[in-house]
């Protein structure tokens, strides 16, 4: 009776409180170790501004705290005991989750943990929070008006490469991040250059998951690691900026200009960039921005007008010239509920280049010929990309994102080559003169919409994401060309005006499910449906009587059009416990592609089924990780595989297409094991993959002996299977004794496959082997001295030409030295050598690249900075190299030689002052 | 031999751990006022000061030390403290008898119930102020420092609607007091800056001892008055003041 009384009482006061709900976090603090339970200081600031807002006792072998009368919003948990690292923790209390529960939470004694950090101040330097690794700027003492890029290079585990680009602990980072929004999109040199070292609180390195992975919390494997960049509170209301010019011998120059102003809820950056020294305004992955030749999603790959492609960035070849400008501006209102963040980017890149390439051709021991070209080439490309996001959070329960990304690009360029083809007794087989001039336009638009739904049953969601794309693309090629066949001594001429005209218009709809099955178990059901209809003219004149091309050449003209179209059924089950999680799931896609021949009338149809499984297993222990994934994924052939468009662009090389090819299907073994001990600065990662390939497509390839001329074909190859495997060890540490820090790894790169060459199967073995030491150490405001070694060997088999076979060893040696002088002088030297023994075919090859640096700053904050560089100082000149079953091949081209250069920087800075 | 060897070892462990994790709730700890003496005589000037009051500040600064020191202590236990200023015959130089170059306060508080009681000396007259505990929005921060050997970690308050604050807690001190009026941290308050005051309290001893609960009193004497009574009756005897009526006001109310 008493019960019955007891549980309607219970009764009647919960949906009392429902009304008005109880928030509380509670938790158990514990050091599993030694199976203590340590007297603790638990506090909760509020996440935003950290103001306190509870704290609560534990007392010895107590353990346990439950903290009531919170209110909804975000938080920080706070974790203090002597003798015992910080632990903090984010929570989000809401109508939903009004309770949160921490379950155990393991402290770690100082003792073990910063066994041989130095700290200055009493920061702790490093946080790690499950996949978060987090850096406390404070802790490393910089240069006045040193960038943040300067900084990050401080931090264990992270490399910067000369162009900008960032890895941690040898995984590459994607994007880089200013306080949790995008900045200038995927530049990240425009944040780690132009952003300044004192602005930094702390830099976080993590995975960033996409919108339906957060929303799922099941990790799809497709987010990207990130580098985010926290400003410090009193950093983030102010002006600054600088200007940098120079000038240098052989009238290379390089200017910049940046100007930021940052409050609260709102960031604004211009930017403008000119110079011509390969340096600056390069930035890198600039091309993915607009998706042109980007995710393809489930259909046949989208014909691109190719002339495109090729003018997108500067990869060291050829002497640029750039002048680049843009705008970042992000803001949020409404208690930070709704935010926009608006990029727009403009830009002028040109690039000469001339080369001479030399190319050993064999089809068997008695016929080879040799092929040298010289190439003239410019290119000149403006463009602009605006890209703007709309995010809105509509209630607790669902979010809204808008995105619309809209370019231009506007082309220009010319192309000139001889090439000359002899046999091996130096007896001409051909000669080609080839001429082209290009003119062209691209416009490209992408709309995106992304609803995501959460329910009152937690894990149960559902998101919508609807992406259209649309690109149209017209050039004109002049293409006048002279093809001298020495067995008929007759040359052919080519006299041609090419119009292209290429559109397409791509639809996806992606809808996902997520359903708890049970605590640890959860169901995803995927639908995806896509469509694009493209088409394609290209009309080919002649040059008439009258000097005018317009007499049709029906040979080289085609007009097609495309309809596509794909469903895709998917599932997944996510299983969870502590630290493992195993995703088992599989999807189903079929693809209709209809081409049609507008000019004969002609129909091909064609029907494909992919099927990809996948099986991934993840271990995320505190720093260790383990992952295991098995993948299987068909690979569909390309139109221009299957049918290409008519091309004599190149007469000495003519693709032919293959209506009959099927797609292939390739297998997908993944191990990856990570250690890491950040405090005492070591890393340990070890990957292996393993891959092969079933009814693979190959190149088929058959050269006319007499005229030097070839025809390629891709075919599917039945009875081989091509494989990939790759092992990689990575391994970094501090030798404390010394303060060096050293980085040691072990690599091997083998791959098997396959062409035909005049109807004969080859089949190569590569198998690469590389090791690398290197050694760093650095003294605070004295200096900076690495230096790494990294010899290589490798060894090529081909079965049709045997006597191309290489056994060839190499080394690279870096050293890198930065002193810093005193009374603001500082010298920089940085010098790359890279030697290939001489192979049967190819004789041996150095380079050494150096460049230096001397500066000094000027100024109370040392924010002038007058500095003189020399560039590739002793003035050498790269070359390439290639051998594979039936071609040697090398290429020079035109590279920035030496210059000295003569620069001045000026920084300027203005915050506000705040509490 | 062994088994008795990992016995010992194993209770070895545990007593260090017994150490290592002490905790402090009751004890007594001596703090050390500075004054800025230079900084806070010139705000005794007021706004329009005359010549002959500026040349008297000037040689002040040439002949007297620029800090001053006062002393004072805290008894507490887990719920009650008492804060009193420690008498010495020691004699500073006041030149404009500044009271913020004074100790006027002795401060009871009850953690427990959040009351406080307060003897306050305002020149003549002596009030006992009962309030509840006094209220600060704290910033609790990444940055940490010592003081009388325990880790303090740093937190930024605001008091008194505009009263920038600056204090250091330590977490192995589990009484969320401090000296003066100053509270509401998770662990006791073993530093005081007030940068804009150019005040600062720091504990230059700490000792963990017990303290009967008689030990600490209410303080007596005084006319009784609330809080807010006690600003209404300061602010109407020094409206007429001027700007050292307001700077005078902010003292007496710390």
């Amino acid at each position: 009776m008493r019960q019955l009384l007891l549980s309607i009482f219970t009764c009647l006061f919960s949906t009392y409180v429902f009304g008005q709900q109880i928030f509380s976090i509670q938790g158990r603090v514990v050091d599993s170790i030694s199976n203590v339970k340590p007297a603790s200081t638990i506090t909760i600031l509020n996440a935003k501004d950290s103001i306190l807002v509870k704290f609560v006792h534990t007392r010895l072998n107590e353990g346990a705290f439950n903290i009531t009368g919170l209110y909804p919003g975000k938080f920080q948990l706070l974790i203090t005991s002597r003798d015992y690292a910080d632990y903090t923790d984010t929570f989000i209390l809401d109508a939903l989750n009004s309770k949160q529960n921490f379950g155990n939470i393991n402290l770690k004694l100082k003792s073990s943990l910063l066994k041989e950090v130095v700290i200055k101040g009493n920061l702790s330097a490093i946080k790690i929070k499950g996949d978060t690794t987090e850096f406390n700027a404070a802790h490393y003492l910089m240069q006045a008006n040193a960038s943040i890029e300067d900084l990050v290079k401080k931090f264990p585990g992270m490399q910067i490469a000369r162009d900008g680009s960032i890895t941690f602990n040898g995984e590459s980072i994607k994007r880089v991040l200013v306080d949790g929004e995008e900045f200038f999109g995927n530049d990240p040199t425009l944040v780690t250059r132009n952003l300044r070292a004192d602005m930094v609180d702390k830099a976080q390195v993590y995975n960033r998951l996409t919108d339906q992975a957060k929303l799922t919390g099941v990790d799809d494997g497709k987010g990207e690691k990130v580098l985010n960049i926290k400003l410090k509170e009193d950093k983030k209301n102010g002006l600054f900026g600088k200007v940098e010019g120079g000038l240098a011998t052989d009238q290379y120059y390089s200017g910049q200009a940046m100007f930021n102003k940052f409050t609260n809820l709102s960031k604004l950056s211009v930017y403008t960039i000119t110079s011509n020294d390969g340096k600056t305004g390069f930035g890198y992955e600039d091309n993915n921005q607009l998706g042109i030749s980007g995710d393809e999603g489930l259909l046949v790959s989208n014909l691109s007008d190719d002339y495109f492609s090729n003018y997108e960035s500067y990869s060291g070849v050829g002497l640029p010239s750039v002048r680049n400008g843009g705008v970042h501006y992000d803001t949020k209102w409404n208690e930070e509920k709704q935010s926009i963040n608006l990029n727009y980017k403009i830009g002028l890149l040109s690039i000469t280049n001339n080369e001479n390439s030399l190319l050993q051709q064999t089809l068997s021991p008695q016929e080879t010929f040799i092929q040298n070209s010289d190439h003239y080439n410019y290119n000149h490309v403006f463009r602009q990309n605006a890209d703007f996001v709309y995010r809105q959070k509509i209630n607790s329960m669902s979010d809204l994102k808008l995105r619309f990304v809209g370019g231009l690009k506007n082309i220009d360029g010319i192309d000139r080559s001889v090439t000359t083809t002899t046999d091996f007794e130096n007896n001409l087989l051909n000669r080609q003169y080839n001429s082209q001039i290009i003119k062209g336009s691209l416009n490209a638009f992408k709309a995106g919409l992304f609803y995501a739904r959460k329910f009152k049953k937690e894990g149960r969601t559902i998101s919508i994401d609807f992406l259209n794309f649309y690109e149209k693309s017209i050039s004109t090629n002049n293409l006048q060309a002279t093809v001298f066949i020495a067995q008929t001594a007759q040359d052919s001429i080519t006299d041609q005006q090419k119009d292209n005209n290429l559109a397409s218009n791509r639809s996806n709809l992606d809808i996902n499910y997520s359903e708890p099955l049970s605590k640890n178990i959860t169901a995803i059901i995927n639908y995806k449906f896509e469509v694009n209809q493209s088409k394609a003219d290209i009309a080919t004149f002649n040059r008439s009587a009258v000097n005018e091309y317009d007499v049709l050449d029906a040979r080289f003209s085609s007009n097609y059009k495309f309809d596509q179209s794909a469903n895709q059924f998917g599932g997944l089950i996510n299983y969870r416990l502590n630290k493992i999680t195993v995703n088992v799931g599989t999807s189903l896609s079929l693809v209709n592609f209809d081409q049609l021949n507008l000019i004969y009338n002609t129909r091909s149809l064609y029907n494909f089924t992919n099927w990809a499984p996948e099986i991934k297993f993840n271990y995320r222990g505190s720093g260790k990780s383990f992952d295991l994934t098995y993948s299987g994924s068909n690979t569909l052939p390309t139109i221009s595989q299957l049918q290409p468009l008519t091309d004599n662009r190149n007469l000495l090389n003519i693709i032919e297409g293959n209506p009959d090819l099927q797609s292939s299907y390739r297998n997908t073994l993944r191990a990856y094991y990570r250690f890491s001990k950040p405090i005492s600065d070591m890393f340990l990662s070890i990957s292996a993959n393993y891959s092969n390939f079933i009814n693979p497509i190959i190149t088929n390839v058959y050269t006319d002996i007499n005229e030097g001329r070839s025809i390629s074909r891709y075919i599917n190859l039945k009875n081989e299977k091509p494989e990939i495997y790759t092992l990689i060890v990575n391994y970094s540490s501090k030798i404390k004794k010394l303060g060096i820090r050293g980085e040691f790894g072990l690599s091997t790169y083998n791959y098997t496959h396959f062409n035909y060459i005049n109807t004969q199967l080859n089949k190569s073995i590569n198998n690469t082997f590389a090791a690398k030491i290197g050694l760093s150490k650095s003294k605070e405001s004295k200096y900076t001295l690495s230096v790494s070694a990294e010899p290589n060997f490798s060894i090529s088999k081909f079965s049709l030409n045997p006597q191309n076979n290489i056994n060839a060893a190499g080394l690279n040696l870096n050293k890198y030295l930065e002193i810093i002088l005193g009374k603001g002088f500082n010298f920089i030297s940085d010098v790359n050598y890279s030697y290939k023994a001489e192979t049967i075919t190819l004789p041996a090859q150095y380079f050494t690249m150096w460049n230096a640096v001397l500066s000094k700053s000027f100024l109370k904050q040392q924010n002038l900075k007058l500095s003189i560089s020399g560039n590739n100082l002793l003035d050498q000149k790269s070359y390439t190299r290639y051998t594979n079953a039936g071609v040697i091949g090398q290429t020079n081209a035109l590279t920035i030689g030496r210059y000295i250069m003569c620069t001045l920087t000026w920084n300027f800075t203005k915050f506000a002052k705040t509490f | 031999m062994r088994i008795l060897l990992i016995i010992i070892s194993l209770f070895h462990t545990q007593i260090l751990y017994a150490q290592y994790n002490k905790i402090i709730t009751s004890g007594l700890i001596e703090y050390e006022k500075t004054i800025n003496m230079h900084a806070v005589s010139k705000y005794e000037l007021g706004a329009n000061p005359s010549q002959y009051r500026i040349q008297e500040y000037e040689k002040y600064k040439q002949t007297q030390p620029q800090f001053v020191k006062l002393k004072s202590q805290l008894k507490f236990n887990e719920s009650k403290s008492l804060y009193s200023p420690i008498m010495t015959s020691e004699k500073i130089v006041n030149l404009f008898d500044n009271p913020a170059a004074t100790q006027f306060n002795i401060v009871y508080s009850d953690l427990s119930k959040k009351a406080s009681v307060i003897h306050k000396k305002v020149y003549g007259d002596e009030f006992l102020v009962q309030d509840s505990i006094r209220k600060i929005k704290w910033k609790i921060t990444d940055e940490s420092r010592e003081i009388a050997g325990y880790k303090c970690r740093r937190a930024n308050g605001i008091m008194l609607d505009s009263i920038y604050i600056v204090a250091f807690y330590s977490d192995d001190i589990w009484v969320s007091g401090g000296p003066e009026s100053f509270n509401g941290l998770p662990g006791m308050i073993l530093g005081v800056v007030l940068p804009h005051e150019n005040l600062s309290w720091y504990a230059t001893k700490v000792i963990d001892q017990a303290i009967p609960e008689n030990d600490i009193v209410r303080p007596k004497g005084g006319a009784p008055i609330s809080g807010k009574q006690l600003k209404s009756t300061l602010s109407e005897a020094m409206k007429n003041w001027g700007a050292l009526g307001d700077y005078e006001l902010r003292i007496f109310l710390l």
